[in-house]
């Protein structure tokens, strides 16, 4: 067997743990070790065998951490420094539901899901063995409480009797709870002994009086089932964390009653698993299905400490604000000193955060009624402007005086609708629209310094045309506008008509354009978003007038007002949703902050990446003026993690790399594609984008060609997409090209796809699998961007599994395989034949008819039931072998041959019939077809050598990834990557 | 199994509406049936986690296909769950806890102190998403439900359950194995392929010499199997190190016949038209009902 070694893992995280400022997280077998304050990761260490990490109990420098049946005593050292322990795994008869240390600092007890607690030694030894008589019922949920040596109390949550509260030392029982409906999932007795908190099936927490069971309130909220809990600040709040994947805080009242405080989306999708809280740094850490850690900052205002206070305010404290009774805020603007105003009633005020005081700078009768602010933070600088043409700039120094102010009249324009301002390099210029169609779209150049006008331009505006938004570039204006269109208006050549280009994202306004990165060719790259959600990177060649999109993407909800990258070169982006405004991090698929305002019709500004990764946004809620102060350590993201849900299937080649990083995609049943960089030397996979074009669960995803990538799904969803490795800030992938669909099943599912390329030429053919038994083969119009349906048929009515081209005896066939554990051949070298001539004649754009499947020319019955995974080598150019795993634990070697006279033959060489203790998942070759990897859903992977007539088994490993789906191999070097996908991911290698 | 557009879809679904069953796993224990005959000549049944019923009236319909037969007044038919069921003709219904010897006691009551021929359990435990522990206590509820089929199952009967086959499938292959003749993993056509469900059908029991199982309700699982050598591991005075278990694959079997529906398929012949037919019985109260009230009033919004 070759060397096989694990270099990363990626999958759920069960439970977290402080340890002081150290993080401890299970993954897997595993875990990993953080340093809180600067996010690093410290250690990977192993703990168990095979068993997964369910949770972990702490005692100074002692750490137990069980899962499973197993649980392993370990120092704080150890974990820090060692890569392995899993020589001191001891194993329990039943599974393990909570360990804890004794009050004695020499053992440990441990609650198993039958109700009984071990007290043992740490190094195992059985101390003794205690249950309460009649109360064996099997638990989900439990806790050991140890408030002295001769207090210590079981908190038992079982599946359908309730709650049971037993004293150990008494092995007596002391209360049942029953008010929950459903399965307990967590149970915690406060550790001043007085509170009891509970969560359940039913999707409340209950909090109960420990003296003598009252039931004292419950809390709705989650909207999904509640994970676990815990107490926190002083037994005073609660940290909850859900299948929703939010966690919670909650408040006890002095009335016992528990109040919502604070709602964090930590996780993605489905279900954050564990939670606990730094108490001293009021640092909430958890970690969920998706594989993140994150920590949370719960006293971002510091108002976390007044527990009885007025709770979490959100506001900075802007008081004495004096506005008239008809008085509203028309505009606002925060600078380095603090905050300027204008009113309705024309009136400029400024707030200064150094004396907490407003103060009125001016009253300007023009700009009674209708006025907008807007400004440059680096400048001190804002401009205020009336639909007349009466234009105020005014600077600020540092500590807020007023040091310069210029007026500016346009009187070429009938009205004023829009005045964008923006500086680029030595010069400030002004953007400047009518509503008026006639009305030119003008710009004026500013001196920054003295603010004097040193150039005017005016375009006529173009058609359909409404700006929304400015970037300069090289004495270029590029705005952004309604119908998703961009003009590009050259300051260099005023008389040059505008450039236009319209939808370079679906939706409607353009919501912001900024600059990212110049080619080489002098082609420059932009991101755009559109307010409609979408967010493109276009890249612009201002001398061809030309533009192509490198990448589009949605965001996952609501409405996107902006996005940048910010120092680490993550992508950020913010906007509204519903009645939040947020600040989401798209590479890392993270929200970082939130804040409730009200939704985005309001008057709002955005300030993001100040110093110390402050950001500020303002807002104006019931004619009342918001602060809110968004710290960039509000979140941090200990592990970014992958996919929400199963990985069902994944992609690399060789040649597709970016900065030695190898493009890996991932498609996942929560209907995102990744695309993540892979390390070959330390299997660190980072996800760059998650595309959100499909909306349902994945199938396949697979590379194709040099740089093209094709993903499938139900409702018939296929999507060509582009990959760009050219550009410096990021690899960027675009959807290219959808299939046509033929129904509106919802679960007509394209179950796998292959292709064929020609050479010379840039069309393929593609053909596809479907769950309703059809089998379709389309050509790829590379021209036009769309597939052409050449070929349709169905094969029966059952759901077929794989599809793949071979080319064999000269001539394409497809091979087929299905549910009904059969392998099926067809003959479709006529219509390969025809296309290919079309090409090779030049007659390649017309289009071809639909021609109806032909009868296959052979088929053999290989697997007792559906064959799930095949991979195909050809032996010679009359036989090809055919490898599967099916549904029925067997593995199998087929050949189809030609033999005299244009007949076909075929044979199963060799199976084995219980290969696997469950579903074969997956097949495939690697190191030139001589090996051959198998994944199964008993959560194994097997390798074997492949002779002629026999597949050898040289190796056999238990995988940590569950609902084991697929892999893929990267050849390198005299050694591969084996990557296992499923319930997270894994990367293997695997020296020759 | 409600009133939803999903059986536009599902064959099996719809089917199982159409012919008055209460859930189409019905199907499942018919071609289970097709495959084993194992209901052939049978006179007293037990189906454990039997709500809401779909194998009971699988049951019923076989053991008294024939009206008339002079045999019928032989054969009892008993189903248990925690849950109430609504009731199935010739079928006695006990809401009873399958680890509580009383349960036992009242079911041999039922069949005069004769033991059954045939053994079922469909019962599978609401899935948390974690894999480990859903096996785990899925393979806790086949343990309960054949600790009571030892105490019950005549010599050379048959125990049919439902299994998840995950990672640790072959454990209880291997424990099952020192009870039975033959040990056999089936898949029915109705059971998609993409889930990890099959059912385990063990036939012929025989049970070791000289143990005599007994079921008490303090006693846990694994002290019900000590002494009958099937494997598992018993808590000593130390906690053991880590070993690997024996392990073995059982026979897989598919059955329901390759050519019948494929539940993993998509079919377009029913008309998306047709009216969804009414639930043959009404779903039960999920735990979570006062949420879901709560979330339709608005009142689970963020803060």
């Amino acid at each position: 067997m070759a060397l096989l070694s694990e270099l990363s893992h990626y999958g759920p995280s069960i439970c977290v743990k402080f340890v002081r400022e150290k993080v401890l997280a299970g993954y897997g077998p595993f875990v990993h070790v953080y340093d809180s304050k600067n996010g690093q990761l410290l250690n990977v260490v192993r703990i168990f065998h095979i068993n997964k990490v369910h949770g972990i109990s702490v005692k100074n420098e002692t750490i137990v951490i069980y899962g499973g049946k197993s649980v392993c005593v370990v120092k704080l050292l150890a974990l820090m420094e060692k890569k392995d322990v899993s020589s001191d795994e001891k194993r329990c008869h039943e599974w393990i539901i909570d360990a804890v240390f004794h009050a004695d600092d020499k053992r440990i007890l441990i609650l198993t899901s039958y109700n009984q607690v071990i007290t043992c030694g740490y190094d195992g030894s059985i101390e003794s063995v205690t249950g309460i008589l009649g109360e064996k019922a099997i638990l989900y949920s439990g806790s050991i409480r140890v408030l002295s040596k001769n207090e210590i109390y079981v908190n038992a949550g079982t599946v359908l009797e309730g709650i049971i509260i037993w004293d150990l030392i008494k092995e007596k029982t002391l209360l049942k709870l029953t008010g929950h409906e459903g399965s307990i999932f967590s149970v915690k007795t406060s550790d001043n002994g007085k509170l009891i908190a509970s969560c359940s099936d039913d999707r409340s927490i209950k909090l109960w009086n420990f003296e003598d069971g009252r039931l004292l309130s419950t809390a709705w909220g989650h909207t999904a089932r509640i994970w676990d809990l815990q107490f926190i600040c002083d037994n005073k709040r609660i940290a909850s964390v859900s299948e929703d994947s939010t966690c919670r805080i909650w408040r006890i009242l002095e009335t016992s009653e528990l109040v919502l405080e604070e709602t964090y989306n930590v996780h993605l999708i489905k279900s954050s698993w564990g939670v606990d809280v730094n108490e001293e740094k009021l640092v909430a850490a958890t970690c969920g299905n998706d594989g993140k850690v994150v920590l949370t900052n719960l006293n971002q205002d510091g108002t976390m400490r007044q527990s009885l206070g007025s709770g979490l305010s959100s506001e900075l404290a802007v008081r004495d604000m004096e506005l008239g009774e008809t008085e509203i805020i028309k505009g606002a603007f925060w600078l380095e000193f603090g905050i300027v105003v204008v009113t309705s009633m024309g009136r400029i005020l400024k707030y200064s955060n150094s004396n907490s005081e407003w103060s009125a700078i001016t009253e300007e009768p023009r700009f009674i009624s209708f006025s907008v602010m807007t400004g440059i933070q680096s400048q001190g600088l804002i401009l205020i402007w009336s639909s007349s043409g009466e234009l105020l700039l005014m600077r600020f120094s540092q500590n807020g005086e007023l040091i310069q102010r210029k007026n500016l009249s346009i009187r070429s324009m009938s009205k004023i609708m829009n005045c964008l301002l923006v500086l680029s390099g030595s010069d400030l210029m002004i953007a400047i629209e009518s509503p008026n169609s006639r009305d030119p779209f003008m710009c004026v150049k500013l001196d920054p310094k003295t603010l004097d006008k040193t150039m005017q331009l005016s375009w006529p505006k173009p058609l359909k045309f409404v700006s929304t938004c400015l970037a300069v570039l090289d004495e270029k204006l590029v705005v952004g506008s309604r119908f998703s269109s961009v003009a590009v208006f050259d300051m260099a050549c005023p008389n040059n008509e505008p450039v236009v280009w319209r939808n370079l994202t679906p939706g409607d306004a353009i919501s912001s354009i900024s600059f990212v990165e110049c080619t080489s060719d002098e082609k420059s790259l932009f991101s755009v978003t559109n307010r409609d959600g979408f967010y493109a990177f276009v890249l612009l060649d201002f001398k061809k007038k030309s533009f192509s999109v490198l990448h589009n993407n949605r965001v996952s909800k609501g409405f996107l007002e902006g996005a940048f990258y910010n120092e680490s070169g993550d992508y950020i982006t913010y906007g509204f949703r519903s009645s939040l405004f947020y600040v989401f991090n798209e590479t890392k698929q993270q929200e970082i902050a939130t804040e409730v305002c009200g939704g985005a019709h309001r008057l709002w500004k955005f300030f993001p990446n100040l110093e110390n990764d402050v950001s500020i946004f303002l807002y104006v809620r019931a004619k009342k003026l918001h602060v809110k102060k968004f710290s960039g350590l509000r979140t941090i993201v200990l592990n970014t993690g992958i996919h929400g849900r199963e990985i069902r299937d994944l992609t690399l080649i060789n040649k597709l790399n970016f900065k030695g990083l190898y493009l890996l995609c991932t498609g996942s049943e929560d209907t995102t594609v990744k695309l993540n960089l892979l390390d070959s030397k330390t299997g660190s996979i980072k996800t760059v984008w998650t595309q959100r074009k499909h909306t349902s669960g994945l199938q396949r995803c697979k590379f194709f060609g040099s740089n093209f990538m094709i993903s499938s799904g139900a409702r018939e969803e296929l999507f060509l997409w582009e990959v760009n490795t050219s550009m410096n800030s990021n690899p960027y992938i675009r959807m290219l090209a959808s299939l046509p669909t033929s129904s509106d099943s919802p679960d007509l599912r394209i179950m796998d796809f292959d292709f064929l390329g020609f050479e010379h030429f840039n069309d393929f053919l593609l053909a596809t699998a479907y769950s309703d038994s059809a089998i379709k083969v389309w050509r790829y119009k590379q021209k036009c961007s769309k597939f052409e349906l050449l070929v349709s048929g169905h094969y029966k009515d059952c759901c077929l599994l794989n599809i793949k081209f071979t080319m064999f005896d000269g001539k394409l066939h497809l091979i087929v395989s299905a549910t009904d554990g059969m392998l099926i051949l067809w003959d479709l070298n006529i219509v390969y034949s025809s296309l290919y001539e079309r090409l090779i004649s030049g007659s390649g754009a017309e289009s071809l008819p639909t021609q109806s499947l032909p009868e296959f020319v052979s088929r053999i019955s290989v697997h007792k039931a559906g064959v799930r995974a095949i991979d195909v080598k050809a032996l010679s150019s009359k036989q090809v072998r055919i490898f599967s795993g099916g549904d029925d634990n067997a593995l199998a070697m087929t050949d189809f041959k030609i033999i005299e006279g244009n007949h076909y033959a075929c044979e199963v060489i060799c199976r084995n019939q219980s290969a696997s203790a469950s579903t074969i998942t997956s097949v495939g070759l690697f190191q030139n077809g001589q090996t051959l990897a198998t994944t199964s859903v008993d959560q194994k992977v097997q390798f074997y050598n492949v002779s002629e007539n026999e597949l050898n088994i040289v190796g056999k490993r238990a995988t940590t990834v569950a609902d084991t789906g697929c892999l893929a191999a990267l050849e390198l070097e005299e050694r591969a990557m084996i990557l296992i996908g499923g319930m997270g991911l894994s990367v293997w290698n695997y020296e020759y | 199994m409600g009133k939803s557009s999903k059986d536009k879809r599902d064959l099996y679904y719809r089917k199982a509406k159409e012919l008055g069953y209460r859930a189409r796993s019905a199907f499942k224990l018919l071609q289970l049936d097709k495959e084993f005959q194992f209901l052939d000549g049978v006179t007293r049944v037990v189906d454990l986690c039997a709500a809401p019923g779909s194998w009971s009236q699988v049951l019923s319909k076989r053991l008294f296909e024939d009206a008339d037969s002079v045999e019928n007044s032989e054969k009892k038919i008993v189903a248990v769950d925690l849950q109430p069921m609504f009731p199935i003709d010739n079928v006695t219904t006990l809401q009873a806890d399958i680890t509580h010897p009383k349960t036992l006691n009242k079911i041999m009551e039922l069949f005069e102190g004769q033991k059954a021929d045939f053994v079922c359990s469909d019962g599978a435990p609401d899935v948390t998403g974690l894999h480990d522990l859903d096996e785990y206590v899925q393979q806790q509820l086949i343990l309960s439900a054949l600790q009571l089929t030892t105490c019950l199952l005549r010599e050379g009967g048959v125990f049919v359950a439902k299994i998840f086959r995950g990672r640790d499938i072959d454990m209880l292959y291997s424990q099952l194995g020192f009870l039975f003749e033959r040990v056999v993993c089936a898949k029915p056509r109705s059971s998609r392929g993409t889930s990890l469900e099959s059912f385990i059908v063990c036939i012929g029991y025989k049970p070791p010499k000289h143990w005599v199982p007994k079921l008490d309700v303090n006693t846990s699982v694994e002290t019900f199997f000590e002494g009958c050598g099937i494997g598992r591991l018993s808590l000593e005075d130390k906690l053991a190190g880590y070993s690997e278990e024996p392990r073995s694959i059982a026979e897989f079997i598919s059955c329901g016949g390759l050519d019948s529906f494929d539940s993993d398929a998509t079919y377009h012949d029913v008309p998306s038209n047709k009216p969804a037919l009414d639930p043959v019985q009404p779903p039960t109260n999920p735990p979570y009902k006062r949420a879901l009230e709560l979330k339709r009033q608005g009142k689970l919004a963020r803060t």
